[in-house]
């Protein structure tokens, strides 16, 4: 997986490359990586173009297998994959396609706080934060789902939990697709996602996930921070997380599932984590409703966070969360298939697009886009590593006609796990945190240690990449001033 | 009680866990396996106590039974928060595992978490044989 890419790999402009179809003969479309060639060093060093090649061989893709300035290495796809299927070519759906955390996003909360009003209250902010915030290995969440309840939470979405008390109204007009995929059948979920699911709704998990409160610390461009409510030194507050062991079992089962599928359509694949269905078959509708299903538990997962959040706010400025101006700026989901329509060739076509570690980028006036923010495009939130920063930017017209819609998620790993735990020794991470202003918490021994800044790429070089390309647009930088991790 | 910890290692990969385990059985494979799998967690520490299972699988290949059964092992410890203390394979091929484990609660307070595993994946996973060692590396989603 750490090997080298020695295939053909052609610059097409500043910000693109092209893998030729000629690069293998199963190979149906190109394949196109955005990256300058400061990241494309980097990211030759791993497997993830092969993957890149290999997507490119699924029946029914459309135009080229993309890949995003963040790619790295992942299963089946790579993280930071793009690829639509035509239903009516034969195309697949694919688990690989959308990866293990079904629906893992990002979620940012504004305020009406300043930094300056924050910071002498901060390590209490973050210690209540951390206390109330379910988080870490075997952490359960407040609220427990019966099994008839988790169905139906499965089916609607977040409007749910906030009909439960978990959030306002106005969180749904600010969510990606209101909170809710259209067609879930959480029948096609098993007893055992759905075991793994009942307890862990409302918990933020391990590894990448986090919850940060952060400040405004450069706005780019004013009219569309205005518009989203955001100001250079205010505090929000971003949350990372998915589908729990919900979304990871449903992913598991099905690619179970799917072991023996390809061959029964006598599709061909150079990866067994690239199992799939076609869209129009049994097999493909049955993954898709528990996809979609499991999406909208990630909604009500962060939805819920989301209100816990606001609860420890109030409590610590003593003031309600209307008060304190925490509303939800936007919530996008970053591993995710859905329909969606596309011009190809003059004929509008409605294509299965496969996002994996990458976000939903749509232009102004496009009509998902929430009223609000049509004139703006919509949000898309890009999480960086905890000691540095994270962005807001906005879709462009050139994510819809070249990249489906979409842009990056986040910086993407340069260190494996086990080399930032051994980089780590001798070193206090949360020491040199507080010495950059972050103060951090972790549930796990190594969390710390594993997720430090030095573990990714510089966000600042992946944003600048879609930027440049025109696929997305600067709007807003963000600075970590307190962490909670797994 | 503290579990196990021979006959694996955690290797260096860049988002998430290589657990290469090794053993001179599949037997002893799977137990290596199913002790890295654990160690990936954490230290896990029982409190004692411990109840009988008897569990069956069946699969079309080594592989997808040596995925199969660290799945199960893995769902038990998420949703019932238990790991097996000790067990004992009835039956062990490349289609058909039988096993009876002694189940043990974790403490959670004396024990020392490092992370959460999402999945054992199936990517490029192979199980060798060699000179009567049993092989393989398992890629477990963070």
């Amino acid at each position: 997986m750490n090997k080298r890419f020695e295939g053909t790999i052609e610059r097409i402009d500043r910000y693109r490359w092209r893998i030729p179809k000629s690069h293998r003969d199963t190979m149906r479309v190109d394949g196109i990586v955005y990256a300058d060639d400061r990241l494309m060093q980097m990211i030759r060093t791993d497997y993830s173009l092969e993957q890149v090649a290999n997507v490119a061989t699924l029946p029914g893709i459309v135009r080229y297998s993309l890949a995003m300035p963040d790619i790295h290495f992942g299963y089946g796809f790579c993280i930071g994959g793009v690829a639509a299927t035509d239903p009516a070519e034969g195309g697949v759906i694919s688990p690989g396609g959308v990866g293990y955390d079904i629906n893992c996003g990002v979620r940012l909360i504004r305020s009406d706080l300043t930094e300056k009003d924050v910071q002498p209250r901060l390590k209490v902010l973050i210690d209540r934060l951390f206390e109330t915030v379910p988080c870490g290995v075997g952490q359960r969440g407040l609220v427990k789902f019966d099994r008839k309840e988790l169905k139906q939470l499965m089916a609607a979405g977040s409007r749910y939990v906030v009909d439960r008390g978990f959030g306002v109204p106005s969180d749904l007009e600010v969510t990606e697709g209101g909170g809710c995929l259209d067609g879930a059948n959480p029948d096609y979920v098993s007893d055992r996602a759905i075991e793994r699911g009942a307890q862990q709704c409302g918990t933020l998990g391990s590894g990448n996930h986090f919850l940060e409160v952060q400040v405004v610390d450069e706005v780019v461009d004013e009219a569309a921070a205005r518009v989203m409510g955001l100001e250079k030194g205010l505090v929000c507050v971003m949350i990372h997380s998915g589908s729990r062991g919900l979304g990871y079992q449903v992913c598991d089962d099905h690619l179970g599932l799917l072991r023996d599928v390809p061959r029964k359509y006598g599709i061909e694949l150079p990866d067994r984590q690239l199992a799939c269905a076609p869209i129009h078959s049994k097999e493909g509708a049955r993954y898709l409703g528990a996809m979609r299903a499991a999406a909208n538990y990630a909604w009500c997962n962060r939805q819920i966070m989301t209100h816990l959040a606001r609860q420890t706010f109030e409590r610590v400025f003593e003031l309600r969360a209307p008060q304190l101006g925490m509303r939800l700026v936007y919530d996008v989901a970053h591993n995710i298939a859905k329909m969606e329509p596309y011009d190809v060739d003059g004929c509008c076509k409605n294509l299965c697009v496969h996002r994996k570690g990458a976000t939903r980028a749509f232009p102004p006036g496009h009509t998902e886009v929430p009223a609000k923010y049509r004139k703006i495009g919509q949000p898309v939130l890009i999480p960086g590593d905890m000691g540095r920063s994270s962005w807001v930017l906005v879709g462009q017209d050139g994510a819809m006609t070249d990249t489906f819609g979409s842009s990056c998620h986040g910086a993407g790993r340069v260190m494996s796990r086990t080399a930032a735990v051994r980089s780590a020794k001798g070193r206090s991470i949360r020491q040199e945190l507080a010495d950059r202003g972050v103060i951090a918490r972790a549930r796990g021994r190594r969390g710390l240690d594993e997720e430090q800044p030095e573990a990714y790429k510089n966000v600042n070089d992946v944003v600048g990449v879609v930027d440049g390309a025109g696929i997305s647009k600067r709007v807003c930088r963000m600075r970590p001033i307190g962490v909670i991790k797994g | 009680m503290r579990l196990a910890d021979s006959g694996f290692e955690l290797r260096d990969h860049t988002a998430d866990i290589a657990l290469y385990a090794w053993g001179d059985s599949l037997p002893a494979l799977f137990c290596s396996a199913a002790a890295g799998l654990y160690a990936t967690i954490g230290d896990l520490e029982v409190d004692g106590k411990c109840h009988a299972v008897t569990l069956s699988l069946e699969a079309g290949d080594a592989e997808s039974l040596l995925h199969d059964f660290l799945s199960e092992l893995h769902f038990r410890f998420e949703t019932r928060g238990e790991v097996h203390s000790d067990f004992g394979f009835d039956r062990l091929d490349e289609h058909v595992l039988s096993v009876k484990m002694c189940m043990a609660r974790v403490d959670h307070q004396k024990s020392v978490f490092d992370r959460e595993v999402k999945a054992v994946t199936y990517h490029d996973l192979e199980i060798t044989q060699s000179d009567g060692r049993f092989e393989v590396t398992l890629i477990l989603d963070i």
